[in-house]
């Protein structure tokens, strides 16, 4: 078992696979060695963390991501060369944005790489066959080009 | 960190998307096709700084080779430019656009190139033939960049048959290089396949097959470079009475196997030829009546052979027989047949696989579309899970149609280079009347599961009639928007529709 500590101070006891799916728990259970320690988790609160840790113990038993040909693999190798998002992986990415993002910022700091690339999906899903205006008002991006800016960004990107 | 201060805070209707780590936005941006990249692209400065990166047209590029079969050589992405990355990753985007814009005024290609028939001085000592002769077959490999011309000089003793392997460039603005050639002492052959190695980097095969008794299908071994080189590899003789039984050639996908189908007077035999190990397997195939117009169309595990209206599906016997000449290659019988009711003669198959990066399925589920002058048929293919080799291993399930009976496509799109171009599936085609002409269907399949299927036309003539001479073969890339056009007075004509800005 494992002890970890979210950012709001909430205690986690964890499975030793279930807590090395994450690479940095990974490192620094290898760096302190055997210890009763709690590992601190500065960058993720209990509400994030909950949904990752569901995460991981849903996905303990999948092989591990294939860190093949010095990392050359593309995004569509690793796609099909990883798991096939499931029904189960639908349902876990059907959230707010707010939290999404914050889950890939997770994934990102604990270094789960499965968990990256399918939130990464659920996002690219959000964005396919979006027009740039639909794009900005699902993510609320301000646009901040300048008139002259923005016709030359549009000039230089016409479709054909 | 590098946040811009108005959108720190912890409201959650801040802009996240920008503020994500830029190897994340590349990650996400990995997910998405390349026409979203650039509509990503336009939303803001910070999307727009990384949407600019090699990195991502790179990602983009590898996607798109990937799902399309090209192999790493034809677009060396860590030598290009960005510029160049992202013009060839987004041509076949910009080929629909240009497509369903040529339906209001013709589109005229961007650059004509010809083929040269010249020999070098020292091209004629080291083949030992005084001129090229009439190019009378050629392929081009997907993607576009690499061809393989077959060209017979009779006038030449003794006759020989010429290999041309080109480089047409990954643009027009490139020139057109011979890469090498090969002198082949046999004659009256005809050109079936050019297609990468999938084990070797920088290998191709070339078949083709010689009309004699018995015919004879033989493979070249193409090396790309240093230095590019054709050599003769193997041959497979298949005995048969008379040297105008209708043979169709096709490949095994990402194997070194071929298969070659042989109708024998009412009886079809399949000849499953693993060239590399010259192991093999034979099948017998359907016994009914078939047309001229037949479709071989092989998967990894089974052969789905189409006629007019049936459809038979066989299972891939092991190819572990060593295949020598004239030795008997154990039979395997029909497994499957599926009946296609079909209201005219002239049908003629595709086979379509709808991928996306984000789509739930990968690599399956395949298609089988079914054109005739009246309707567009869709079939499933589903796969059959099994271990009893008498259950077939696939099954093509009916899935819809549609009336097509308004459009001119047929005429023009038979038997001719096909290729999944974004969601469109893109035929070219040709008709004398009419000169080279492409085709697009828009399919899509919607509801639960893909159970209906839209379908929108597009047919277009991209604007390179020929006039003085037939079209006798028509390659068309979706992928360069190149197209490649073989006329019966031996020259080859290069239309690049698309340049990059």
């Amino acid at each position: 078992m494992v002890i970890l500590i979210t950012s709001d101070n909430v205690k986690y006891v964890v499975e030793k696979d279930v807590a090395e799916l994450s690479v940095l728990v990974k490192n620094m259970l290898e760096d302190i060695g055997p210890s009763d320690e709690p590992i601190p988790l500065h960058n993720v609160t209990s509400t994030v963390f909950n949904k990752v840790l569901e995460y991981c113990i849903y996905h303990r038993n999948d092989p591990p991501p294939s860190d093949d040909d010095e990392g050359c693999a593309s995004p569509l190798h690793k796609y099909l060369a990883s798991h096939i998002c499931s029904e189960w992986d639908q349902r876990f990415f059907d959230v707010d944005q707010a939290l999404l993002f914050d889950i890939i910022l997770a994934a990102n700091y604990l270094d789960i790489k499965t968990l990256l690339d399918d939130a990464c999906k659920a996002v690219a899903h959000l964005i396919q066959g979006k027009s740039t205006e639909e794009i900005r008002g699902i993510f609320n991006i301000v646009n901040d080009f300048t008139p002259e800016e923005e016709a030359r960004v549009k000039k230089e990107n016409v479709s054909s | 960190m590098g946040s811009p201060p108005k959108c720190s805070g912890s409201t959650y209707s801040q802009q996240r998307l920008p503020n994500l780590p830029a190897d994340v936005v590349i990650d996400i941006l990995g997910f998405l096709r390349p026409c979203d990249i650039i509509e990503v692209r336009k939303t803001c400065k910070l999307l727009h700084r990384i949407t600019v990166l090699t990195t991502v047209w790179i990602n983009a590029l590898r996607t798109l080779m990937e799902q399309r079969s090209i192999p790493k050589d034809t677009f060396p992405v860590h030598e290009l430019p960005v510029d160049l990355l992202e013009h060839i990753a987004l041509s076949p985007h910009r080929v629909v656009s240009l497509v369903k814009k040529s339906e209001e005024f013709p589109v005229e290609p961007m650059a004509i190139r010809v083929l040269s028939h010249r020999l070098t001085k020292g091209e004629k000592d080291k083949y030992g033939i005084k001129n090229m002769g009439d190019i009378d077959g050629i392929i081009l490999a997907h993607g576009g960049r690499y061809m393989v011309s077959l060209s017979v000089n009779p006038s030449d003793w003794p006759e020989s048959t010429l290999f041309t392997l080109w480089d047409l460039g990954v643009t027009a603005f490139h020139p057109i290089q011979v890469l090498t050639r090969f002198s082949e002492s046999r004659v009256g052959l005809e050109l079936h396949l050019f297609f990468p190695d999938p084990e070797k980097p920088s290998v191709f095969f070339i078949v083709s097959v010689q009309r004699s008794s018995p015919i004879i299908v033989l493979v070249h071994q193409v090396l790309l470079s240093d230095p590019s080189s054709i050599t003769f590899l193997t041959t497979l003789e298949i005995p048969t009475a008379t040297r105008s039984d209708p043979c169709l050639v096709d490949l095994m996908p990402k194997s070194r196997k071929v298969i070659v189908s042989l109708k024998r007077g009412q009886t079809m035999s399949f000849w499953i030829w693993d060239f590399w190990n010259n192991t093999g397997a034979r099948l017998v195939g359907p016994q009914w009546p078939i047309t001229e117009e037949a479709y071989l169309l092989p998967f990894h595990d089974t052969i789905i052979f189409a006629s007019k209206d049936k459809i038979a599906v066989y299972n891939i016997p092991p190819t572990t027989c060593s295949y020598l000449s004239g030795q008997i290659i154990p039979k395997h019988e029909a497994s499957h047949i599926v009946e296609v009711p079909s209201v005219t003669f002239d049908a003629f198959y595709i086979q379509h696989c709808v991928r996306s990066p984000t789509s739930q399925e990968s690599a399956d589920p395949c298609h089988l579309l079914r054109l005739d002058s009246q309707q567009l048929t869709v079939l499933e293919i589903i796969d059959i899970p099994s271990d009893q080799s008498l259950i077939p291993k696939k099954h093509a399930k009916r899935k819809g149609a549609v009336d097509v009976s308004d459009v001119e496509a047929h005429a023009a799109a038979r038997d001719n280079y096909i290729d999944g171009c974004d969601r469109c599936i893109c035929i070219s085609g040709f008709d004398s009347s009419k000169g080279a002409s492409i085709c697009m269907m828009d399919v899509r399949l919607s509801g639960e599961k893909g159970t209906n299927v839209d379908l929108a036309f597009v047919n277009a003539s991209l604007g390179h009639s020929k006039d003085d001479a037939e079209v006798e073969v028509h390659e068309f890339c979706p992928i360069l928007g190149r197209g490649c056009v073989l006329t019966t007075n031996g020259q080859v004509t290069l239309f690049d529709y698309l340049l990059p800005r």
